[in-house]
């Protein structure tokens, strides 16, 4: 009985410090934010992808604004399989994105100038489907 | 089928109230909730509304152009808390929480913590009003504001706190708050803009004035639907079409260009060679100015 308990115990310290909450994750990439403000956050919780169809994408709008430099940060549930995937998109197609499938390369942040006004679009996911929670900051970056 | 009769109820029930003009505020003795008045009778889906709401920018972004501009602190550019008595229906209530809101941006940015305090009890006022006070962390808030000690959490904390409300409201079918809340930060975000652009005119807030275009005609709609309803949505949107009448003449252009990656320590960096231009004359300037400020005095009151 005493050892069903102590496993139990385990399990359940294991889970917890494996799997942030959402809030949590938000406050962890809001610590990580250095010399920008935090304006937004976008908490995500995919399943995984069912084989044979697309990769669960959360999207979100904004108005962006000109002459604005923005930061977008991705923080993944430790539990997570996979690897938070933000992109930043306009009307005509990606403006940006903390991943570069080329050199197979992710940055927990980018920073992107915003020199045009308008609605853009944030797509948040997991590479190859994987199931997780993340969340993605948006702040602005003081001149 | 529980759910058919439950409407048929209530419909005549909410149709008799409509008529009556009765607040739909806490103190009524039989309140409908807001979430079946709204629920059924709008043609927009509640998702394309939270999309066209997202889109207000942000009034953190506002009072940072501004305090870049070197633009120095007045409290003359910010609604006075001493009606807070008059606003007694959720309307009001929750138009006035982004008028707040707003304001609260703007001191946060000027480290204006004294003030910061007064908002924050109107605020908690008005929140708790709606049924949403919860959100607020009040003594956190009130701590980091009174020992000044650390300004970041603080715009943290007041910042996240509206996202979760408003997250919560459009959650339980109560975005018709949430519209209102919006419309009070966007119209008191294009007051604080006008009210500075006259004391210090300059070619970046004349263009960041014009780009409240962009949101301008989303906000209209979205009020114009709720106030099919709720006629103090329907009197909102009426007033704002005379603003919108004004930015009609403006006109934005866009050159195209492609975005540019650079990697420099290992951060990435991408700037936009897509550029917008806003046209806006001293004189549709001028004409907006005192547009918002009627808008404004009708509604602070």
């Amino acid at each position: 009985m005493r050892q069903l308990l102590l496993i139990s115990v385990i399990a359940f310290l294991n889970v917890t410090a494996h799997s942030q909450t959402a809030d949590q994750l938000v406050e962890i990439c809001v610590d990580g934010l250095g010399d920008a403000t935090y304006l937004k956050d976008f908490q995500v919780e995919h399943a995984a992808a069912v084989p044979g169809q697309q990769a669960p994408v959360a999207r979100y709008s904004m108005v962006l604004n000109k002459n604005t430099q923005y930061r977008l940060s991705i923080c993944t549930s430790e539990g997570a399989s996979g690897k938070g995937i933000i992109q930043l998109f306009d009307n005509q197609g990606v403006v940006a994105t903390n991943y570069v499938e080329d050199s197979d390369t992710y940055y927990s942040f980018f920073d992107v100038k915003i020199q045009s006004t308008g609605v853009y679009h944030i797509f948040i996911s997991f590479k190859d489907g994987a199931p997780g929670t993340a969340v993605g900051v948006l702040s602005l970056v003081k001149r | 089928m529980v759910k058919i009769g439950l409407l048929f109820l209530v419909v005549p029930v909410l149709l008799v109230s409509c008529q009556m003009g009765r607040d739909s505020g806490p103190g009524t003795d039989f309140e409908i909730p807001d979430s079946v008045i709204y629920a059924q009778t709008l043609e927009i889906s509640e998702e394309v509304m939270e999309g066209i709401i997202s889109n207000v920018s942000s009034i953190v972004e506002i009072s940072s152009l501004i305090k870049d501009l070197d633009v120095p602190y007045s409290n003359s550019y910010l609604a006075t808390t001493a009606n807070l008595d008059n606003y007694n229906t959720n309307f009001r209530r929750a138009f006035m929480l982004g008028v707040y809101g707003a304001d609260l941006g703007y001191l946060n940015m000027y480290n204006r913590t004294t003030a910061v305090l007064d908002y924050l009890t109107s605020i908690r006022r008005l929140s708790d009003g709606l049924g949403v006070g919860q959100f607020f962390d009040f003594s956190t808030l009130r701590r980091l504001a009174s020992s000044q000690s650390n300004l970041d959490s603080l715009m943290f904390i007041s910042v996240q706190s509206f996202n979760r409300m408003d997250n919560y409201l459009r959650q339980e079918q109560r975005a018709h708050l949430s519209a209102a809340m919006v419309a009070g930060v966007w119209i008191e975000g294009l007051y604080l803009l006008t009210q500075v652009a006259k004391s210090f005119p300059g070619e970046e807030l004349f263009e960041r004035i014009g780009e409240q275009k962009i949101i301008l005609n989303d906000l209209i709609i979205i009020l114009q639907n709720y106030g099919r309803v709720h006629p103090e949505f329907a009197g909102l949107s009426e007033e704002l079409d005379k603003v919108k009448k004004i930015f009609d003449e403006v006109s934005i252009t866009y050159e195209r260009g492609e975005p540019e990656a650079i990697e420099r320590d290992g951060m990435l960096m991408i700037i936009q060679h897509e550029r917008s231009i806003v046209n806006i004359t001293e004189e549709q300037i001028r004409a907006l100015t005192e547009a918002t400020e009627t808008i404004r005095e009708k509604l602070i009151l």
